[in-house]
């Protein structure tokens, strides 16, 4: 799970097949940082006042009362970085076959494209769209709504909202993380559940007749599929889209990520820092490792 | 001279051999050797050139005279010049012969030794330096310029060799013009030489031929190693070139190192230059803390030359092959740092010792290459100088009064920020590694990241809550941030303060989470090498500080308590009965556990135990309190006391120079060398002991009534033997105790000024600080640290109204804080000073019962009251100094006043650190967090005696090394800073806890002066214009240049382009009264900092573990 280069590169150049079988690639090598760091391209606005202020009610439920106003305002803060926090905890996480990237409008919206690599649903690429509630972490759990309806017994059929809620009931800061929501999303493709189905006819047809439920999963990734390449739903610079393989525009960056796989060591050691050690692992003697000249 | 015509010649000529014939060439050749030969061999006795060339070999007869005929006319003199300037001319020209062939001139000059008997000639004509000059200007050019290598000619080589040979021994009497020719020679040499390794083997054989140094262009060079100017430059260029042809050529390597002395040449060669590095420097000013280049450039010659051949050990070590290298740098270790820079750190004066240790801190900022650092770090981390580590002096010295400690903490800024793992395992994580500081819970949450950025709500919730400070504005109108573009300073930004909004405050997060996100990665990246990660799991707590020498014992105690019992509080509060006597201690009582735990954790405080050890009426935690409340009270029975000890004495007499303000250096440390001494004497650790009990005994004889007085000694010691308590735990008491009779002797001072008549009381005091020395050791936080700073509470509260009053007797107030600032100006009333002896009588009265009750529970208003104290004492200190108080608006006084307020700024981040250093430190105590506390003793200690000592020297912003610290990834130190998490851990200060308290404070001070809001959001509009106006007038003069350069601007000039804004638009400092001004911008300070950390939490809440596309 990750940011990866691709996406970015193509919100900015062209759109390409990402082919599914691409493997995740070492996330060290990746862009480290969240979507919404790069300084470059944000700016401050020259004098920034007199815009309308929606201040966010801030609900950090932190140890001490909220008592005067400095609080309420860094309540943006809080929650950007709640958020770059949790897209961290997505990047650790390597979910295979998910990407994700926050919106470049919001923090509280971030998209997302599933590769479905086995089972029923298998070749699916399903984009989607993580609706964050502003009042993160406080608030309910995460929303997540497919572009195009899957033919599922958990995605509405006509929202192509999946039901998260049934998976996480109460959303609970500090345990409830929105890598787990998009974990969910990817299980759901796996392990079909048809209890209390937002699709009902999925759910009857997967089990009274599970060659017609196939048939019909089969034309909904086809149906996915074949949209591939339109134009994102929501019109965002970060939004992920995708495009036909064009070589002279994405042969250079798959190379490039294909070196990274075959020689991380070499790229870790030429980015190197000035930091020192010359303790032996599982000591904890400064000095102690055995290349060390003699001092006396 | 024919060097001069050689080289004018040569470039008349340069192209007119074009195209010429090379036969013709020969033939002009030929003849005009037969020329020169016929004016040679008619001066010359025999024709043999051999041997005239035997002689050679001895040259230091050369010039003698032996060979010289008779005077040789100047006509022939210059014909033979003339002759061979062409010859040479047409050498340099030749073109090889195919496939590598000598070409026929060259093959002639081999055949007929011609380069060997020109060399002759030159010595037939008396070997003058013009002689040697002419020779060697020749060799020059030909190396130069020659088409072919002639070096593998030995009859080219032999004679050049042997023109070298003769120079060296002549090198030192001339007037440097042939040195300055032979070693341009030499690197010459040395380039073809790395160029063509072949003709290596050339060399060694030449000089073998001669019986003299086996590599005679090596040994030659080495005598210029330390050399300044060009000359030295080249002749390192050329080592260089030699030790970079060692790394691949093992031959040479084996005969530098085994052969010739480089190595101790240039290791001695430190020493030397160090030698005459000034011993104390000019350069100081009052905020002076470390060499910038600007100090030493111009000013210190020596140090220039100093770093230049460090430099070059740099670099030799870079290059060299690594028997040379590990030989240069065991030199380096034994022939340098132990025998020089070890005593220089020792020396007997505050300001060498200040001195070396800034000079250690530039060497450490000089050196690059790792394997030297590596050098100097274990010099600093593992030797010990009579039985002191280097380090812990270092540590200590940061306590010490005056511009040493900020030079010292400087030093660890430098420390900290090399980002080796083996610094800061022993300046803190070995302390953190047993994690005893930590609950099981928290433990396990170590590495857990903060989400939800709940440190920094809870850091910034701490803001004052009159804040004017929002960042609505800039923030609220789009639902997510706006980054600044790193650290670009537009033009906007400066736009921004002239229109009077607050937008600078609102940029200023911004430019904190920039900042944070910055070091973090940097720590992240320079992190990576490290062996363990330091996250409460690699490396396993069972391993950890078995290096300090003879603390394994304690810390197996120490670990055994906490497995027994892992509760804190129950240790303290309400230890079991009998359960842990882990202890194999001589005590046998059911308070035998306890007390001996207790020991351990304030070892530092082993003089104060005493007392309670046999009888432990009370809690060991609490006795140390009482003993200092006991020292306090005691002002009442004026008995006077016994004599302190000696060495007491003398410190006082010191600290009392000290206040006079005829401040004596020599004095100051004799108490280092006095406690060196005693350290000194491993052996005879017990009686060392023995004697500083018995001052703390007869001090405190009115008050323990003799009882158990020598019982106590001789337990005591033995304790100290059997938990196996070092001498450097030894060593830090008394350096600690010595630190604080200074303090006291101070106090004392000023108050015996005052109060001249009143020996009796006079020598109470003195009893009081006899006392306190003892009482206070190390558990400053607890005892001395809880005494001072409740009196300063009652003493406010009092004073209150009237802030004259205030000052006056927070000066009194025995914080251990800036007492010599005070020292100066006080005039301090006899009738004052009752008061505080009544005041702290009674507070201690009071606090001794408060204690037991809730004894283990850091005491809030203690860390308030230090703030607010050391703010008074701060104000009075820089209130009533003459220089500011007139202070004109005209541009001077103007910048010396936004120059008082930077300095009180930092003073008051100083306060702040303090009061987490105390607190932090001081409640650690009660737990069981040895190490824990000998941690931030390195850390807070350094912060917090600082802070203590010289207020407005100390320019360091204290906050920068804990932000330094800070956004280390490594969980336990992450955590042991950023954590807001109070839930488990009662005894363990953290910097949240101190800043709450200290937001506690601020607001009950704000509260009461309905004024101070106002002034406050002025100032600190004031300051933010002010830094970033610097900052952007930094950016414009670093841009400058190539603005200026750039034709395309339409006038050529940076002020027209982007004018500056004028001092005008800046917010007008408010007018605060000099009372007042710490105070004010210690709570802009406090906020600052409240909001550089939260950014580190924030920032370090989403670091990712990998920087590695950055």
């Amino acid at each position: 799970m990750n940011l990866n280069p691709f996406w970015s590169m193509s919100t900015n150049t062209s759109r390409k097949q990402r082919s599914d079988n691409e493997e995740q690639s070492g996330h060290g090598e990746q862009r480290a940082s969240p979507a919404r760091m790069p300084f470059g391209r944000k700016q401050l606005p020259p004098i920034p006042k007199n815009a309308a202020p929606i201040t966010k009610p801030s609900p950090m439920g932190t140890p001490i009362q909220s008592a005067n106003g400095t609080h309420a305002s860094y309540g943006p803060f809080y929650l950007e970085y709640s958020l770059l926090a949790e897209f961290t905890l997505v990047i650790k996480q390597k979910l295979p076959g998910i990407y994700v990237q926050p919106s470049y409008k919001s923090a509280l919206m971030w998209f997302g494209v599933i590769f479905i690599r086995h089972g029923l649903y298998q070749d699916g690429v399903f984009k989607f769209t993580v609706y964050i509630p502003d009042n993160y972490p406080d608030g309910e759990c995460p929303k997540l709504v497919f572009d195009i309806p899957v033919f599922h017994p958990l995605v509405d059929p006509v929202s192509g909202e999946l039901d998260v809620r049934r998976a996480f009931t109460k959303w609970r800061r500090n345990h409830n993380h929105i890598w787990q929501v998009l974990m969910y999303a990817r299980t759901v493709f796996y392990k079909i559940n048809t209890t209390e189905p937002l699709n009902p006819e999925a759910a009857v047809l997967y089990e009274k007749d599970v060659q017609l439920f196939k048939s019909k999963v089969v034309d909904s990734v086809k149906l996915c599929n074949s949209h591939l390449f339109d134009q994102p739903k929501i019109d965002d610079p970060y939004a992920i889209s995708f495009s036909p393989w064009n070589p002279a525009v994405h042969e250079e960056a798959k190379e490039r990520m294909f070196t990274y796989k075959r020689r991380p060591e070499d790229h870790h050691k030429a980015s190197q820092a000035s930091g020192l050690s010359w303790v032996k692992p599982g000591s904890t003697q400064p000095f102690s490792k055995e290349d060390n000249p003699p001092q006396s | 001279m024919m060097a001069s015509v050689v080289i004018g010649g040569h470039r008349k000529k340069s192209l007119t051999l074009r195209g010429v014939d090379p036969e013709t060439c020969m033939i002009v050749f030929k003849n005009h050797w037969a020329q020169v030969v016929k004016i040679l061999e008619k001066h010359e006795p025999s024709r043999s050139g051999t041997n005239a060339l035997s002689f050679l070999t001895g040259h230091g007869s050369s010039s003698s005279g032996a060979l010289r005929l008779g005077p040789i006319p100047a006509d022939e003199a210059s014909a033979v010049q003339n002759y061979v300037e062409h010859m040479l001319f047409l050498l340099m020209e030749e073109e090889a012969g195919q496939g590598g062939a000598m070409g026929p001139i060259l093959e002639f000059v081999v055949l007929e030794g011609v380069m060997e008997r020109l060399f002759l000639w030159s010595l037939r004509r008396q070997f003058t330096e013009d002689m040697k000059l002419e020779q060697l200007r020749m060799y020059q050019m030909l190396l130069s310029q020659a088409k072919q290598p002639l070096l593998h000619h030995k009859p080219v080589l032999r004679p050049l060799m042997m023109l070298l040979a003769s120079c060296a021994g002549a090198a030192s009497d001339t007037g440097g013009v042939v040195e300055a020719e032979l070693v341009l020679l030499l690197n010459q040499l040395c380039v073809a030489l790395v160029k063509d390794p072949s003709v290596l083997e050339l060399f060694f054989h030449t000089s073998e031929d001669q019986g003299a140094a086996n590599f005679l262009l090596f040994s030659l060079l080495i005598p210029y190693t330390h050399r300044q100017g060009l000359v030295g430059q080249q002749a390192r260029d050329a080592l260089l070139l030699i030790m970079s042809l060692s790394a691949s050529e093992p031959r040479v390597a084996q005969h530098i190192a085994e052969n010739t002395y480089f190595c101790p040449v240039l290791a001695t060669g430190l020493s030397g230059l160090y030698s005459s590095l000034p011993a104390r420097l000019q350069v100081y000013s009052e905020d002076w803390h470390s060499l910038d280049q600007a100090d030493w450039q111009q000013q210190v010659p020596a140090l220039v030359h100093f770093l230049h051949s460090l430099d070059f050990c740099s670099a030799v070590t870079k290059v060299a092959h690594p028997s040379i290298r590990s030989q240069l740098l065991g030199y380096i270790y034994n022939g340098f740092l132990v025998p020089v820079l070890a005593p220089a750190l020792h020396k007997l004066t505050v300001e060498e010792v200040m001195t070396t240790t800034a000079y250690l801190d530039l060497f450490l900022r000089s050196i690059s290459e790792p394997a030297l650092l590596q050098t100097f770090l274990s010099f600093i981390l593992l030797h010990t100088h009579d039985n002191v580590h280097i380090l812990d002096t270092l540590v200590s010295r940061v306590n010490t009064p005056f511009q040493l400690g900020t030079v010292s903490l400087a030093l660890f800024r430098t420390l900290i920020g090399l980002f080796c793992e083996d610094v800061m395992l022993q300046l803190v994580f070995r302390y953190l590694i047993p994690c005893s500081h930590l609950s099981r819970k928290q433990r396990c949450f170590l590495k857990q990241r903060d989400c939800y950025s709940s440190s920094a709500a809870s850091f910034l919730l701490l803001m004052p809550s009159w804040c004017p400070l929002q960042l609505q504005n800039s923030l609220t109108h789009s639902e997510h941030i706006h980054w600044p573009k790193g650290t670009d300073l537009s033009v906007s930004d400066s736009v921004g303060y002239c229109r009077g909004s607050d937008f600078l405050m609102d940029v200023n997060y911004l430019h904190y989470l920039w900042d944070a996100r910055q070091a973090i990665s940097t720590a992240h990246r320079s992190c990576r090498l490290w062996s363990a990660s330091y996250d409460g799991i690699n490396p396993p707590l069972q391993e950890y500080r078995s290096d300090t020498p003879g603390n394994n014992m304690e810390d197996e105690e120490e670990f055994m308590q906490r497995v027994k019992s892992d509760s804190i509080c129950s240790l303290v509060i309400s230890p079991p009965p009998s359960a842990l006597s882990p202890t194999p201690s001589s005590l046998d009582n059911s308070q035998a556990g306890r007390a001996s735990s207790a020991l351990e954790l304030e070892w530092d405080d082993i003089f104060a135990d005493d007392n309670p050890l046999p009888s432990a009426v009370v809690n060991v935690v609490l006795a140390n309190g009482d003993v200092s409340l006991e020292a306090d009270t005691c002002t009442f029975p004026p008995a006077p006391p016994p004599l302190p000890p000696r060495h007491i004495q003398e410190m006082r007499r010191n600290a009392t120079k000290l206040v006079r303000g005829s401040y004596v250096e020599e004095s100051e440390f004799q108490d280092d060398v006095l406690v060196y001494d005693l350290i000194a004497k491993k052996d005879a650790k017990a009686a060392i002991l023995d004697r500083i009990m018995l001052a703390n005994r007869q001090s405190r004889g009115s008050i323990s009534k003799g009882q158990r007085v020598s019982a106590t000694a001789t337990t005591l010691t033995t304790m100290l033997t059997t938990t196996g308590r070092t001498v450097l735990e030894t060593v830090n008491s008394i350096m600690s105790a010595r630190r604080r009779s200074e303090d006291a002797g101070k106090e004392e001072r000023r108050r015996s000024e005052d109060c001249e008549k009143e020996i009796g009381r006079t020598k109470e005091g003195e009893e009081e600080e006899t006392k306190r020395i003892f009482g206070h050791r190390r558990s400053l936080g607890d005892q001395l640290f809880t005494n001072g700073f409740n009196v300063n509470n009652d003493i406010i509260d009092e004073c209150d109204d009237a802030d004259d009053d205030i000052y006056i007797t927070a000066r009194v107030s025995h914080t251990p804080g800036a007492h010599q600032q005070h020292v100066h100006e006080s005039i301090q009333s006899p009738s004052t000073c009752l008061v505080r002896n009544t005041l702290t009588n009674g507070h201690h009265g009071s606090e001794s019962f408060d204690r037991p009750i809730s004894p283990s529970l850091p005491d809030d208003n203690t860390n308030n009251n230090d703030f607010l104290s050391q703010y008074c004492e701060l104000m009075l200190s820089l209130g009533v100094e003459p220089d500011y108080e007139d202070i004109t608006e005209d541009i001077d006084t103007f910048r010396k006043r936004v120059q008082v307020l930077r300095q009180r700024l930092e003073e008051d981040e100083e306060e702040l650190c303090t009061d987490f250093g105390f607190s932090s430190f001081g409640d650690d105590v009660g737990a069981e967090e040895e190490e824990e506390v000998m941690r931030e003793e390195e850390e807070a200690e350094k912060i917090r005696s600082d802070t203590k000592k010289g207020g407005r020297r100390h320019q360091i912003p204290f906050t920068g090394i804990l932000a330094q610290l800070a956004s280390y990834p490594q969980p336990l130190l992450r955590s042991f800073l950023l954590s807001t998490d109070t839930q488990n851990q009662p005894n363990v200060r953290t910097l949240y806890q101190v800043l709450v308290s200290l937001h506690a404070q601020i607001e009950r001070y704000v509260m009461a002066r309905p004024d101070y809001p106002a002034l406050v959001t002025q100032a600190w509009r004031f300051l933010l214009a002010k830094d970033q106006d610097g900052k952007f007038r930094e950016c414009l003069q670093s841009q400058g240049g190539d603005i200026i350069l750039d034709p395309s601007l339409p006038n050529g000039s940076v002020k027209n382009a982007l004018p500056l804004p004028p001092f005008s638009v800046l917010p007008p400092c408010p007018t605060i009264s000099p009372q007042a001004k710490s105070r004010v911008f210690a709570i802009i300070l406090y906020a600052e900092f409240l909001k550089e950390l939260a950014a580190l939490a924030q920032e370090h809440s989403i670091a990712l573990d990998c920087y590695s596309e950055e």
